[in-house]
């Protein structure tokens, strides 16, 4: 078995496991248009990786893989950057927001039993909304995701009677340019608090909230993502000196190459095929986060780190 | 006079000089250093030296002392289990593996506790703050915590013993430091136990473990130039990204 050491989380580690991690939350990066920090960083530190050096180093190897996921989606005309600046700049005002309520949750008390129940919640809603959503969908045949009700919703009057109607084309919609910017805002916001990119989160709301084709979602998605990341790997490698490069090589050897075959399993599956498969994992992670607040743990006590 | 204090010189320096060799080959270590490379998987430390014929020995690698900050787990509302408190532990080492011989392997823990070695000398020693309720529970969490990362252990029937003779006896035993093992100045103690549990002797060195090649190049780069450090990783990660991408290119879809 070849051994690697990781000189900042201070341990060695199986490089092949390693790999393979990296290749299989590639997979899901390059299918769904997800970062899999939901996934990756559990997982780094069951393997023995410090969590804030896990979390610090998977965002670095985001960095790699959703190049290589939005270069693929890119070239598939997956991409609406338009719609993905607009996106990014809340996320970045949100994720600001969000840090800030960390700090007064904590000064507050029990921030972790926020943050744990705000996980679970978020992930059983939009899971379980996916779920039978896309369900029903197979059910009556439909391949792509279907409109509005022919009926105008309160929801589609209030779109229409915002400023700034631009039209997104990529996307196929038209809406007010202030409609993703504050989307961007509340992912943000969700993602600071939760300790993750957003991605699980943004892509529903892209789906549901600005009705974009779910394959345009995906590569908007990794393309948001990108950048995103790029910001926290250099913050954390500079204030917190937790960006571990080696673990961030290993994992980008096996993500690139998934995200790659990832692009195109995703683009050989419906629409409705890719929510129910998403919506089935993120119920599975929820589960396992119930889980972890409702048994007793072997250890009472863990390392402090991170959030 | 003069002569007078010369002798006393000589017979000091004769002193200093006999004690000096027998407490650097009372055991021997090897490796004398440790260097952590890029392979580096945790690595096999060899202790060997003479005893008494009677007694014992016990084999200890100790780090130094650390500050470190844990979370506790408590249950809430009868439910749910979540974080209750933070505690500091002060003054508890980095690392401690013990290893003892067959006689001194089933001895009962009250008269283990007589030498006051192991867990207990730890206990004594490290102070938890804020002060909680029950410090004996939370030092063993701890320890269950120190001991599934390996960084804690008491390791039974691990001293051997050979060319045993009326007067003394050789002892060596193989100590497995673990992958997780940081940087930095080990103490190697030595204890010689005398059959009524006793401390007859103690014996210490010490093992320099020292970072080399290219986990030190990048130890120095992400806490000497961070900003540089991030931002070389970034590069190199969106250039992996783009090769791969380019790499795909040519070889098409799924169709």
């Amino acid at each position: 078995m070849l051994y690697m050491y990781l000189p900042i989380a201070g341990n060695s580690v199986n490089v092949l496991l390693i790999v393979g991690l990296g290749v299989f939350v590639g997979l899901l990066s390059g299918i769904f248009g997800v970062g899999g920090g939901f996934l990756m960083t559990p997982l780094l530190i069951m393997f023995g990786i410090p969590p804030t050096v896990a979390a610090a180093s998977d965002s670095n190897q985001i960095v790699g893989a959703s190049t290589s996921g939005t270069l693929a989606h890119y070239r598939l005309g997956n991409v609406d950057i338009k719609m993905g600046m607009l996106l990014l700049i809340g996320g970045v005002i949100g994720g600001d927001i969000g840090v800030h309520v960390i700090k007064i949750l904590k000064a507050l008390g029990n921030a972790d039993f926020l943050i744990n129940i705000t996980y679970v919640v978020m992930l059983g809603f939009v899971g379980g909304y996916m779920f039978i959503e896309s369900l029903q969908s197979l059910k009556g045949g439909s391949v792509q995701t279907k409109p509005a009700s022919s009926k105008e919703s309160l929801y589609v009057k209030l779109m229409k009677s915002l400023p700034f109607q631009t039209d997104f084309q990529k996307s196929g919609v038209r809406m007010s340019a202030l409609v993703p910017l504050f989307l961007g805002v509340f992912v943000g916001i969700l993602a600071a608090i939760m300790g993750v990119g957003g991605g699980f989160i943004m892509v529903p709301v892209m789906v549901y909230l600005l009705r974009m084709p779910m394959h345009v979602v995906v590569g908007t998605s990794l393309f948001q993502i990108l950048f995103t990341c790029i910001n926290v790997t250099i913050m954390q490698a500079y204030s917190n000196h937790t960006v571990d490069f080696v673990l961030a090589v290993l994992l980008l050897l096996g993500s690139t190459i998934g995200a790659q075959f990832g692009t195109r399993i995703g683009k050989n599956l419906k629409g409705d095929q890719l929510k129910i498969i998403l919506a089935s994992i993120v119920l599975l992670v929820m589960l396992k986060m119930l889980y972890g607040l409702l048994a007793r743990p072997d250890i009472l006590l863990s390392y402090a780190g991170g959030h | 006079m003069m002569k007078k204090i010369s002798t006393l010189l000589f017979i000091l320096c004769i002193i200093t000089f006999f004690w000096g060799v027998k407490n650097s080959w009372s055991f021997l270590h090897n490796p004398r250093e440790i260097y952590i490379n890029t392979t580096f998987n945790g690595a096999d430390l060899y202790v060997s030296g003479e005893i008494k014929n009677k007694d014992s020995v016990i084999v200890t690698v100790i780090g130094s002392d650390k500050e470190e900050k844990f979370k506790l787990k408590g249950r809430v509302w009868g439910i749910f289990w979540m974080t209750v408190g933070h505690y500091r532990f002060e003054g508890a080492p980095s690392i401690y593996l013990m290893y003892l011989p067959k006689e001194l392997s089933h001895i009962s823990i009250k008269q283990f506790d007589q030498l006051n070695l192991g867990y207990k000398e730890i206990y004594n020693k490290v102070k938890i703050s804020p002060a909680p309720k029950n410090k004996k529970e939370l030092f063993n969490e701890f320890l269950k915590l120190k001991q599934k990362d390996r960084l804690y252990g008491i390791y039974k029937d691990k001293v051997e013993y050979s060319n045993i003779n009326s007067e003394i006896k050789k002892y060596h035993t193989v100590i497995k430091l673990p992958s997780k093992i940081l940087p930095g100045i080990y103490t190697i103690k030595v204890y010689e136990v005398s059959p009524d549990l006793r401390l007859v002797k103690v014996d210490r060195d010490n093992l320099n473990i020292k970072l080399t090649g290219f986990p030190a190049f990048i130890s120095n780069m992400a806490y000497n130039h961070s900003l540089l450090y991030g931002i070389l990783a970034v590069i190199i990660a969106i250039l992996a990204g783009v090769f791969m991408g380019m790499v795909f290119k040519d070889r098409g879809g799924a169709h």
